[in-house]
């Protein structure tokens, strides 16, 4: 018996939005973005990339902190402690989700997490010293920073600052209205606090404020306090915050060492050497890490994101596709035997042509609704598209309503197929339909009809007189002999918008939870193995690589034979 | 909520345990206290309930539950209180007083020095007497002769008298609250209210009240009908609608005189409009007309009021009590059912809000200019101590032709103020008209024989001439006293008369100087100056309530204060208050400006004021506002006040009333029967446009984001489990930037949806994420470079819905109803199907909130269990079955 292991994985993220950067000692500077911890040299060109498939907790970086010379990495999936060289390797990880900032007080070392301030080595976040409700609870425990100053420990939190006073943290007034602190800097014996209200500089119990607006880190730049946020960058010049800086949309963090600064945000990267700031050039990769869908065209893989439109990935080049008729919001793609692209988007149906062209139905054209959430072809060449309200049948001509004949309300229609029989699949939030192409004897199969775990429909996949429906909490399951269907369920859950796919004699599932494969007549789903994100939405194959998208970027697989 | 009690109990045990010393008072608020109660035991700590409004529970020592307590029997062994529903005063000992207002639960223990006090929800009043009670909080222990305490925190009452109206209002007669009556001619009992159903909408830190009455007329015949309703205290009435041929008609604001006029006419001809009137004190009064037989009629009344400060949370609280019980009663809090019970005699309503929603600066911009309130929280932070010491209190008594009327009253707050005075303190009372009398040489101590001499010189003096208030103040000056208290209408009518001129004189003296204003014409313009620079409160004193609060804090122990406060705006800003203020520890002033339209927005106030005989200044950025209905109408109702006492101009006034849709004293709200009416009489609806707008739901509008209020931001589904919902935010097109900040530390821009008119974004709710109410903050970078932020709730619900199944033999079959479990929580059933045994499925309808219902027509001779598939808003699902037996 032989199993596959993966040989190559090799992982594309978009780097481009920038959440953390901490300058090295060498010069280098270490950027964690949403697809992973990055190294550029001093011209912002990308030396090396780190991501969960490299051991990392998670692909998308929360927060870098350099506590007492050990690196803290902070993501979307915990934190760790981290030396890089020869390789990643984790010395310690966290009871956290993940890790913003951190500090080093009293002789130990202390990290701002979601969860609140932790003391590395204990299990538990510091407790508090009022008591409040839990909308408050969560909000201050959610930590973004900590500074010391004159001895004392402060905690930058959602719910205000806090400062230790004998083991727990206290709320410490700054100004009505400041509640939630964004970043802090000690400075002497004063303690700047970055708010989403603005600047304020709090020495022995005055508080003194500078506006700013919004606000989501500071540091000493060149020795002068600069915060940066919503609108770019701003300096405190004699009281006053003046515009200072890269000017952006929204900057997330600013560091400084050695001369060498950074800063950077959803635009993107800049670096600061001998007084200048340069924007780093995007460096190449999908248009976002969240990816919802692929679609394969002979050696092209079609790459649909969640808000950031199209791309194509071809010999391991990335082009956007993008058009004013093609909206960025994409839920599902299929490409035609004729090499039109059909893509399923928030606001219409859009199909690119062979010459680039884009032509796009919406509700005015005669779709049920304007947002398209799934697609399949139909034996005779028409598209059946499943939207936010009903499906249709789009063809030559005017989009033809299904269920209309009925009356039936579809509402949501998450998955569409067409069984070998001919008839026609709806996968809905209140369980599948199965009817025909000229819209007669809607069946509908539930949970109150046993068929169904849940009715939140997903994902519907046939081959035979079998299909299989993937719903949104209660897994696959498996009906058989399709005119009057017998259920049997397969188990795992959470199965993704048009999660389901065949790939040669298994099914693959894209779940919330990782990706799932299983023999079409088997019920035992088997893990796939390390992947950039647990969230995974779509898999492709073009040959012997198998392509899996997920919510924090794509990997291209190929694997090897061998004996257990 | 295991871990909070578990935090209390251990707070008490550390109390009850082994003597040693005790924490200090926090500052020099703690006034002195009586000797304690030694070696009290809970055998012998004599508890007693001398006021229940609603119900009281206590737990005794041992015992696991709560127990109904009776009016007047000994409370002895008692550990916990509870009131439910309203509120209600234990007496502790002969003298000591424990205040609980509605909903609050307090836990108790006896120890060496008195008797702890922790409060583990809502809020209580403590008065030591010969048993000192002392108050437990995170922050330590307090004790005072007078604390207003709460889960957090402990203030002395005298500093925050108005948080203690509801103690207050527990000795005063029970009077309506918050609900209005409906009088059908003479026969009362031919209109019963069936249902009221309370909407409050939160707009900043205000809540938007809207109290729909559904009375039922059960007379056979058409009758007229008479609505009476009392406007809360410290509301401010905008709106009444009232149901007209099955349409709920809004009133307008119209010139008082035309809406009489077209009032008259109408009637006349035998139509029915509607006149809402002030009739007395907060009451106001509406004619009704038809009251059809067997019929129902709808009357809404909208005002605002200011929601409420828990220590650092905020809450809707309010009052809710009738005449008579309400048959039913639901109360929702920005579309949440916060409260929905049958029968209720009357309860106190205190529904938390999101800190996250009560934002510090709040914008409205409208054509006619651009209106901004903001919250200051004044620092005391390394404020020097103040000495407390014995008090020379001078009381100045208006005894001019003026106070005439008001005579017992002004007795009532002399009798009030010098109850206050300790035993060290002493007192002179002034006579005051034309000219000043003492009634003593010089300071007497303040015993019985001494306060009935003063009331008695007082009565003995017949009212007459001017009142010259330069004139008492400079024979004040004279007695150099350490506080001053005015009483009186507050009105200078001879000499000087200025208020700035007064002001300087009133600090000459160098003493606190407050003021209890009574009278019809009593006015505060004056004496909020004079008590604003002096340290001082003006408060105006209608009832025997405000009585007591002004007793309280009118001289009040010596704390931090900031005198002369005054909120200072960018040049050409018209502010409020624009009066001095006198700030003590957890004050807030809430400021609102209105600035030209199309001028840059403000960018920054300042408070100033004196601290410690130190200017205070408090600067505060203004950058970031958050777009938030009603602001042009708190400034508008303190715009018509100065209109009204600088005489301005009727027509001006009458135009700000109608425009912002503000009362004044010179506009009526008219409800006329239906739109052409309304054209007939050239009476514009501004009114009926405001509450659409208001009130409307997602819809795409394509308006500009500052004329259209963050409530037409929209997030959908706002219930959910975890997936991909989106956000539409109707910002300009020409924006330059909306940002959308997750609570899960993403950013992303929205991109601006040609088709929709909106700022669109989507998001992904991580599987991870714990289930509960979490807020989205959309910053809105306009053209000009001015920004707002908007906060939007989402719920993520991955919970299954419960629901109770039951079947009932009908006519014909079997009447299954599924009902919501958690009665009051929000509406969380959303579907139900019902799986019968040849296969078919029944849905069930929805037929009142959280209740679905469907007959299967059937007969059965065998018991017959059926599969219940039940949903909720998030597409949860979850299976109950139900078995039926043959009847």
């Amino acid at each position: 018996m032989l199993a596959l292991l993966v040989a190559t994985a090799l992982v594309h993220t978009d780097l481009s939005e920038v959440r953390a950067c901490l300058p090295q000692s060498d010069g280098a500077i270490l950027v964690g973005t949403g697809g992973g911890l990055v190294r550029v040299d001093a011209t912002g060109a990308v030396t090396q990339t780190w991501t969960a498939m490299d051991g990392l907790p998670g692909t998308r970086i929360d927060g870098l902190a350099l506590i007492e010379g050990e690196l803290w990495v902070g993501t979307d999936a915990g934190a760790a402690a981290v030396t890089l060289e020869p390789t990643l390797t984790v010395t310690r990880t966290a009871a956290t989700t993940s890790v913003h900032g951190g500090a080093w007080f009293e002789g130990a070392r202390y990290l701002a997490t979601d969860e609140g301030v932790l003391k590395v080595g204990t299990a538990k976040p510091l407790p508090y010293a009022e008591k409040a409700a839990n909308a408050a609870k969560r909000n201050r425990a959610r930590t973004s920073s900590l500074a010391v100053v004159d001895g004392v420990l402060y905690a930058g939190t959602a719910h205000g600052l806090h400062k230790l006073t004998k083991g727990k943290l206290a709320l410490v007034t700054i100004e009505s209205g400041a509640n939630e602190v964004t970043g802090l800097l000690a400075d002497g014996n004063t303690l700047y606090v970055a708010t989403t209200a603005g600047l304020f500089a709090r020495t022995a119990d005055v508080v003194q404020a500078y506006g700013g607006g919004e606000l989501r880190a500071l540091a000493r730049i060149d020795g002068v306090i600069t915060v940066v946020g919503v609108g770019g960058t701003q300096q405190l010049d004699r009281g006053r915050l003046v515009a200072a800086g890269p000017k952006a949309t929204v900057l997330a963090t600013i560091a400084e060492q050695g001369g060498v600064a950074c800063t950077g945000g959803i635009d993107g990267l800049w670096l600061r050497a001998a007084q200048t700031w340069t924007a780093v050039a995007r460096p190449p990769g999908p248009p976002a890490n969240d990816l919802s869908a692929l679609a394969v065209d002979g050696t092209k893989l079609y790459v649909g994101t969640f808000d950031h439109g199209l791309a194509v990935l071809e010999a391991g080049t990335w082009r956007a596709i993008t058009s004013p008729r093609l909206d960025r919001r994409i839920n599902a793609i299929h490409v035609a035997s004729d090499h039109r692209v059909f893509v399923g988007t928030a606001a219409g149906l859009s199909i690119v042509g062979t010459d680039g062209v884009v032509s796009t139905l919406g509700k005015r054209d005669g779709l049920p609704a304007r947002g398209v959430l799934s697609l399949a072809p139909l034996a005779d060449g028409r598209m059946l598209v499943g939207t936010l309200h009903g499906a249709a049948i789009v063809g030559t001509g005017r989009p033809i309503h299904l269920a209309a004949k009925t009356n039936l309300d579809l509402g949501n229609v998450w998955a569409v197929a067409q069984d070998a029989t001919g008839a026609l699949w709806l996968g809905t939030t209140t369980g599948l339909y199965r009817g025909t192409v000229d819209d007669q004897n809607w069946t509908r199969y539930a949970v109150a009809t046993g068929h169904l775990r849940d009715d939140w429909v997903m994902a519907i996949v046939t081959r035979g007189d079998t299909l299989w429906a993937g719903t949104y909490k209660g897994g696959v399951t498996r009906l058989d002999t399709l005119a009057a269907p017998t259920a049997t369920h397969l188990g795992d859950g959470w199965i993704n918008p048009g999660g389901l796919a065949f790939d040669g004699d298994s099914l693959v599932a894209a779940t919330m939870e990782g990706l799932r494969t299983s023999a079409l007549d088997g019920a035992t789903w088997k893990p796939a193995g390390t992947l950039p994100s647990k969230d995974v939405t779509a898999t492709a194959r073009i040959g012997a690589v198998q392509f899996v998208a997920t919510r924090r970027g794509l990997v291209a697989r190929s694997f090897t034979a061998t004996t257990p | 909520m295991r871990t909070e009690v578990l935090v209390l109990t251990s707070l008490l045990t550390a109390a009850c345990g082994a003597p040693g010393p005790r924490p200090g008072p926090s500052d020099q608020t703690t006034a002195p206290v009586a000797p304690a109660m030694a070696n009290l035991s809970a055998a012998t700590t004599p508890l007693r309930a001398v006021t229940i409004r609603g119900t009281l529970g206590v737990r005794r020592e041992g015992a696991q539950t709560l127990e109904p307590m009776p009016l007047d029997a000994s409370l002895v062994g008692v550990r916990e209180l509870k009131a439910d529903r309203r509120g209600a005063v234990i007496a502790v000992g002969a003298d000591a007083r424990i205040y609980l207002r509605g909903g609050s639960h307090v836990v108790i223990a006896e120890g060496r020095d008195g008797l702890r006090v922790a409060v583990k929800t809502g809020r209580a009043r403590l008065v030591s007497g010969q048993v000192a009670l002392v108050a437990v909080t995170p922050g330590g222990e307090q004790t005072g002769a007078d604390l207003l305490v709460d889960l957090d925190t402990a203030t002395p009452t005298s500093a925050r008298p108005e948080l203690a109206a509801f103690s207050l209002a527990l000795e005063t007669p029970e009077t309506a609250r918050s609900v209005g009556t409906l009088e059908a001619g003479e026969r009362k009992d031919a209109v019963t209210l069936k249902r009221l159903e309370v909407d409050v909408t939160t707009a900043g830190d205000l809540a938007v009240t809207e109290v729909a009455h559904i009375f039922h007329s059960s007379a056979s015949e058409q009758r007229e009908g008479t609505f009476r309703f009392p406007v809360p205290d410290g509301a401010m009435l905008i709106g009444l609608a009232l149901e007209v041929n099955g349409k709920l008609m809004e009133g307008e604001i119209v010139e008082k005189e035309k809406a009489r006029q077209v009032y008259e006419k109408i009637v006349d001809e035998m139509l029915d409009p509607a006149l809402l009137e002030w009739e007395e004190g907060n009451w106001f009064k509406l004619r009704v007309f038809p009251l059809e037989p067997n019929r129902d009629k709808r009357v809404v009344i909208r005002y605002l009021m200011p929601l409420e400060r828990m220590g650092t949370d905020w809450q809707y609280a309010a009052t809710i009590a009738g005449s008579e019980p309400i048959a039913e009663l639901t109360v929702r809090v920005d579309g949440q059912v916060a409260l929905s019970e049958q029968q209720v005699g009357g309860i106190d309503v205190a529904v938390p809000v999101p800190s996250a929603r009560v934002p510090a600066v709040m914008r409205e911009i409208r054509p006619d200019g651009v209106y901004t309130a903001v919250r200051i929280t004044p620092t005391f932070e390394g404020a020097a101590p103040v000495k407390a010491g014995p008090r020379k209190v001078a009381i100045v008594v208006d005894t001019s032709r003026s106070s005439l009327e008001s005579r017992p009253q002004e007795l009532e707050v002399l009798g009030a103020a010098l109850g206050t005075l300790g035993d060290q303190d002493t007192f002179v009372v002034l006579a005051s008209d034309v000219a000043t009398q003492a009634q003593t040489k010089s300071f007497v101590a303040p015993t019985p024989e001494a306060v009935q001499a003063a009331g008695e010189f007082i009565r003995a003096i017949e009212p007459d001439g001017a009142t010259d208030i330069a004139a008492a103040l400079v024979a004040v000056d004279a007695l150099d006293p350490t506080d001053v208290v005015f009483i009186g209408d507050g009105i200078a009518t001879w000499g000087e008369r200025q208020p700035k001129a007064l002001a300087e004189q009133a600090l000459h003296i160098g003493a606190p100087i407050s003021a209890a204003l009574v009278g019809k014409g009593a006015s505060r313009e004056l004496w909020s100056e004079i008590a604003g620079v002096t340290g001082g409160r003006a408060l105006i004193v209608k009832s025997h309530q405000d009585v007591a609060q002004f007793a309280l804090g009118a001289l009040a122990p010596a704390l931090p204060r900031i005198t002369g406060a005054r909120v200072l705006g960018p040049d050409g800003a018209v502010i409020y208050p624009a009066t001095a203020m006198t700030l003590a520890p957890g004050d807030e002033v809430v400021a609102v400006m209105k600035t030209a339209a199309g001028a840059p927005a403000p960018a920054a106030v300042r408070l100033v004021g004196m601290r410690g005989g130190k200017p205070y200044l408090q600067e505060v950025a203004l950058t970031v506002a958050t777009s938030t209905q009603r602001v042009a109408q708190r400034w508008a109702r303190q715009e018509l006040a100065r209109m009204e006492l600088t005489e301005a101009p009727r027509e001006e006034i009458v135009a700000l009333s109608t425009n912002l849709g503000v009362l004044s004293p010179y506009t009526s709200l008219l409800v006329l029967e239906s739109d052409e009416m309304y054209k007939q009489f050239q009476i514009e609806r501004k009114q009926q446009q405001a509450q659409q707008l208001a009130q409307a739901g997602p819809t795409v509008t394509g308006g500009d984001l500052d004329s259209l209020g963050a409530r037409q931001a929209s997030l959908s589904p706002d219930e959910i489990q975890p997936g991909d919902p989106e956000i539409k935010i109707p910002a300009p097109a020409d924006a330059q930037s909306v940002v959308v900040t997750f609570p899960f530390g993403e950013t992303k821009l929205a991109v601006w949806d040609d088709e929709i008119q909106a700022w669109m974004v989507r998001f992904l709710i991580d599987l991870s994420t714990p289930d509960g109410v979490y807020t989205v903050r959309v910053t809105v970078t306009q053209a000009d470079g001015r920004i707002d932020v908007l906060q939007l709730p989402y719920t993520v619900d991955t919970k299954a819905p419960l629901a109770t199944v039951t079947a009932v033999k009908v006519a014909g079959g079997y009447k299954l109803r599924v009902k919501q479990l958690a009665p009051g929580k929000r509406k969380d059933l959303d579907r139900v199907e019902v799986t019968l045994p040849d296969g078919t499925i029944l849905l069930l309808a929805q037929t009142e909130w959280g209740l679905f219902e469907g007959v299967w027509a059937t007969t059965l001779d065998a018991p017959v269990t059926l599969k219940v598939v039940v949903r909720d808003n998030a597409l949860n699902q979850a299976i109950q079955s139900v078995t039926i037996e043959p009847s």
